[in-house]
């Protein structure tokens, strides 16, 4: 009986494995399939559509953050591990490709973003000028509070200015002036040049006396009442600001976004009743590539409850427009003061990092440890020397931040390294510090980062672009590029070699081993079969010892009825 | 076996085929299907009654390979799901700001709070700030554990006496210890000698106490117990009061009441209360008690107890600890068992059960090492030696120390620690401490 038992054990337990070791053998099917399969010819995305078609108004939805952070730490972090096809794409080093970025690897402008400096170099006044519509709330007559919060670390209240606007007023934490309202005026500006969505949000200086208290004000004391709002109540809040030695207070002033507001957007997922919202969040490359412009500004706390939709109309049509909101926490500036030494280098709940730090004992003393203090109350933590762009972490691990790529990152470090000094400098002086010395350090910290993530993200990448034909002094047609790591400064066009193959029909019909500093490579005078498609394969190498970069695959049709080439897309090697 | 094998392996082939033409047939559905809607996209952009379909975040043959992986998930995000909703309810509903709204006072000086501790269990502590001197704190505890432990406890302190630098203390508690261990007395007890008591004790203690300077404390206490010792509540162990008599073990009796006094001087420099880095502790006390209503028992005991934190770098802190406790009969009278210096807890060598050993004098050293691992978290090694004797003087020499050694973590805040969890190995077993303040 024992026997018989045993048996069927062994027999169970052989049938298990058999189909395991089945499921196996497919899986590695897939990875091989994955890893080097692929059209021969290249298959341009399909075209999306204006994601700002006429829409019904969706409903309202807002995201508990508690419950949000708990998902994204410990939820997603487990779909995550038991996502297998993602672990395969990992290992056959192909991973899942945004599905809005079109076939040269830009986004289009949409409901989401819209193309800005990276595309159209934006004079000074324009990154001055940001999203801002006006001048900011009317200082001349009485704000009226309509609004206002005692909880949480820093007080802030809504009002309605003599002009009928709306503007959320926040404040900066109490012994650091201008820390939290420079940060987040200073991101406005960059944020909406790289091509987000963003609030006006405007520096002001203001006397408690212009401030009116309407009747009947909804309230959330600090023990989380809900009630009407007294006179005291305010009293207790200006109470707690600082002051300017005139007696006025500097604080942001946020306009309400125009439209109907339906709460947060994920950064997974879709919004099922929005028709126009048809990508998966945690698959479009201008989320996936905040993640590297969020690292440049040090902004932490990208969570879904820092992000708004809108239901707007605009040129007779209604759809929902997606804004990111509340920078207050950048550059290195947190609510109470600047940010603590682990934000960026750790999630708040960090198991890999806790696990790390149990295990050497304390021994191993990480850099942030052994950074200094900040040097100007109104400069949080920010710096270059920690710095590194692929390793910043947000404060609650983001979706479409885990799903970046190389071609994703590659987009957003374009974007990043299109902001010139003076551009930057412009960005700054939004922020209206009062120190030059702390303007000065956040703008050499913003050129820094911007250089480091552009020295990441190029050499991990390689950064060939802006590819065009262009017919040559000799009639010829000639692929032309641009060497985005020269024109940033950051590597020597002279110590810079290129080597291209051209392929017609999958046979290399013409190569150079080293094409010298030149960015353009001559295309056949006639390509003189039935063939008209070409492919043009080119590397990089920078200095005489390094070895030859990734590659940049560019796709080219020769069009017959024209006599001219036409560039189809590109595909770069990660 | 082979033709089993055959049929089985067969049966996955066929299992796996099947899910494969099943994703393949899927993806071709949905490619089919997202081609035309890009067309009807394409050919008629301002549509507003055919929107385009929505993409899938997976494809097909994503889908296949992940498909284990969801079965996997599945339950465990109904879990996870559920844990989130918990948390988003608790957040939306402002159940706790509400509750401690509605247990507490608007000005924060009164209120009532959980309490939780190893030794008495759960329950209630209601407290009232200022009541008769500014600084000064009425409070009203009440826990009950399991096996019918319980403590009730009042207590008025820090009560500024006539605008002077001297402080008034009075507290009155009663607590029932429903299973504390006994091993016998002295160094050489054995794990397997153990047995269970209750302690029903009811304290007062009234004391006055005066800062000199910003570190230095002194205080002067005087208190009354009284004691009765009863059958323990853990039946799987023998009873220590049937295995002992009054005339064996000291103390193995009801109605023991004992009067004493003491003097105690406290030095704190520690540079902060949660985790502190560097600074010291010391504390020096004397105390001589007597039986009240009969002349049994009557004894003095000696206390010194330094504690000193050593800042190595970034926040790793090595804490030393070395305490001492001589307890000695006042001439032909007896000290009470349960007076006698006892090791074996958090507090003196972890890694023993609570009073594993006993005997007039102790002596204990320990050295912790700290290191961060989270915010306001960090983990700890420690290792802890000492020994009970029943004179140290005669028999510190002989060398015999018990020692353990463990390690764990300890959650702290800006007011002092909330939660230590250790593991202490110990020369019998393993040991598990938990302590949530």
């Amino acid at each position: 009986m024992m026997k018989n038992y045993m048996k069927k054990s062994v027999l169970k337990v052989l049938d298990y494995s058999g189909t395991i070791a089945l499921y196996g053998a497919l899986l590695l099917l897939l990875t091989i399939s994955v890893g080097c399969g692929g059209p021969s010819r290249f298959q341009p995305p399909p075209a999306l559509p204006d994601d700002r078609m006429d829409i019904p108004q969706p409903r309202e939805s807002e995201i508990n953050i508690v419950a949000d952070s708990f998902d994204m730490q410990v939820t997603e972090q487990l779909d995550q591990l038991l996502d297998f096809s993602r672990h395969f794409r990992k290992l056959a080093g192909r991973p899942k490709q945004s599905m809005n970025a079109d076939a040269f690897g830009e986004v289009p402008s949409s409901s989401w973003f819209t193309n800005r400096n990276a595309v159209h170099r934006m004079t000074i006044e324009e990154i001055k000028r940001g999203p801002d519509t006006g001048t900011g709330p009317d200082m001349e007559n009485v704000w009226n509070v309509v609004s206002a919060k005692a909880e949480g670390v820093t007080p802030g209240f809504q009002i309605v200015d003599g002009r009928g606007d709306r503007y959320l007023i926040k404040f900066d934490p109490p012994g650091h002036p201008e820390l939290i309202t420079g940060a987040e005026v200073v991101s406005t500006k960059l944020l909406y040049a790289a091509g987000y969505h963003v609030p006006e949000n405007y520096v002001v200086y203001f006397h408690p006396r212009i401030l009116r208290l309407k009747e009947e004000v909804k309230f959330t004391d600090k023990k989380g009442r809900k009630r009407f709002m007294t006179q005291a109540d305010l009293d207790e809040i200006i109470e707690r600001l600082d002051r300017l030695p005139d007696g006025r207070i500097r604080a942001v002033a946020s306009k309400f976004l125009k439209g109907k507001p339906l709460g947060p957007f994920k950064y997974k997922g879709i919004r099922k009743d929005d028709p126009n919202d048809i990508i998966p969040h945690h698959h479009r490359r201008e989320l996936r590539g905040l993640r590297v412009i969020a690292a440049w500004l040090a902004h932490f706390d990208t969570k879904s409850s820092n992000s708004l939709d809108m239901y707007v109309t605009e040129g007779g049509r209604s759809y929902v427009r997606h804004y990111l909101i509340d920078f207050g926490s950048t550059l290195g500036a947190g609510a109470r003061g600047p940010v603590k030494r682990p934000t960026g280098h750790e999630n708040f709940f960090d198991p890999h990092e806790i696990t790390k730090n149990v295990f050497t004992l304390g021994l191993y003393v990480r850099p942030y440890e052994k950074a200094p203090d900040p040097e100007y109350p109104s400069v949080g933590r920010y710096d270059a020397e920690l710095f590194h762009p692929h390793k910043y972490k947000p404060y609650v691990p983001n979706p479409a931040f885990e799903n970046l790529t190389g071609n994703d990152g590659f987009w957003a470090a374009k974007i990043v390294m299109s902001f010139t000094d003076e551009q930057l400098e412009a960005a700054v002086a939004a922020g209206d510090y009062s120190d030059p010395n702390a303007a000065a350090y956040i703008l050499r910290m913003l050129i820094e980062r911007r250089n480091l993530v552009g020295r990441y993200w190029f050499s991990r990448m390689n950064p060939l672009d802006g590819f065009e034909i262009r017919s040559a002094s000799s009639g010829k047609s000639e692929l032309c590029f641009a060497d985005l790591a020269n024109e940033g400064g950051l590597e020597s066009g002279s110590e810079t070699r290129y080597k291209y193959e051209l392929l017609k029909g999958g046979q290399t019909i013409v190569s150079n081993d080293e094409m010298a500093a030149s960015t353009c490579l001559e295309l056949p005078v006639d390509p003189g079969s039935d063939e008209t498609y070409f492919e043009a394969k080119i590397q990089t190498r920078r200095g005489s010892n390094a070895g030859w970069s990734k590659w940049v695959k560019v796709f080219i049709e020769f069009d017959r009825a024209s006599g001219e080439y036409v560039l189809l897309g590109l595909e770069r090697e990660e | 076996m082979k033709k089993y094998m055959r049929i089985h392996v067969g049966r996955s082939v066929a299992l796996i085929a099947g899910l494969l033409v099943f994703g393949a047939q899927v993806q071709a559905a949905r490619s089919a299907q997202e081609q035309k809607a890009a067309r009807s996209e394409v050919e008629n952009p301002d549509s507003t009654e055919a929107y385009p379909k929505k993409r899938s975040s997976r494809s097909g043959w994503e889908r296949v390979v992940s498909f284990p992986g969801r079965i996997i998930y599945l339950p465990l995000k109904i879990v996870f799901k559920g844990g989130s909703g918990l948390a988003g309810w608790v957040d939306d509903s402002k159940i706790i700001p509400k509750t401690v709204d509605f247990l507490t006072s608007d000005d924060g000086k009164r209120g009532l709070y959980p309490t939780y501790s190893s030794r008495s269990g759960a329950g209630v502590k209601f407290f009232q700030k200022d009541l008769f001197t500014e600084g000064s704190r009425f409070q009203m505890k009440a826990t009950v554990g399991l096996r019918s432990r319980q403590l009730y406890e009042i207590y008025l302190k820090r009560v500024r006496l006539f605008g002077s630098p001297v402080c008034g203390e009075i507290r009155g508690r009663y607590r029932m210890l429903s299973d504390e261990n006994f091993f016998g007395i002295g160094p050489e007890t054995i794990d397997g000698d153990k047995s269970n008591f209750a302690h029903e004790r009811v304290e007062a203690l009234a004391s006055l106490s005066a800062e000199l300077g910003a570190r230095v404390n002194l205080g002067l206490q005087f208190g009354f117990d009284h004691n009765n010792i009863l059958p323990g509540h853990d039946k799987s162990l023998p009873s220590t009061t049937d295995l002992f008599t009054r005339d064996t073990l000291p103390g193995m009796e009801t109605e023991i009441r004992m009067g004493w006094a003491g003097l105690v001087l406290q030095y704190d420099s520690k540079n902060r209360m949660g985790n502190p880095s560097t600074g010291a502790e010391a504390m020096i006390r004397g105390d001589l008690y007597r039986e009240v209503d009969d002349d049994r028992f009557g004894f003095w005991r000696a206390t010194v107890d330094l504690t000193r934190y050593l800042h190595l770098f970034y926040n790793r802190v090595l804490v030393f600890r070395i305490a001492s406790e001589m307890t000695e009969s006042l001439s032909d009278r007896e000290v009470p068992f349960f007076y006698l210096s006892e090791f074996g807890s958090q507090e003196t060598i972890r890694g023993y059960d609570r009073g594993r050993f006993r005997d007039n004098d102790l002596i204990l050293g320990s050295v912790e090492y700290r290191y961060p691992i989270w915010q306001r978290m960090d983990a700890i090694l420690f290792f802890d030696a000492g020994k009970v004797a029943p004179d140290m003087f005669d028999d510190l020499s002989k060398g015999d120390l018990q020692y353990a050694y463990g390690g764990g973590f300890r959650i702290w805040s800006g007011e002092g620690l909330v939660m230590r969890i250790e593991l202490g190995k110990g020369l019998d077993k393993f040991r598990f401490h938990f302590n949530l303040n």
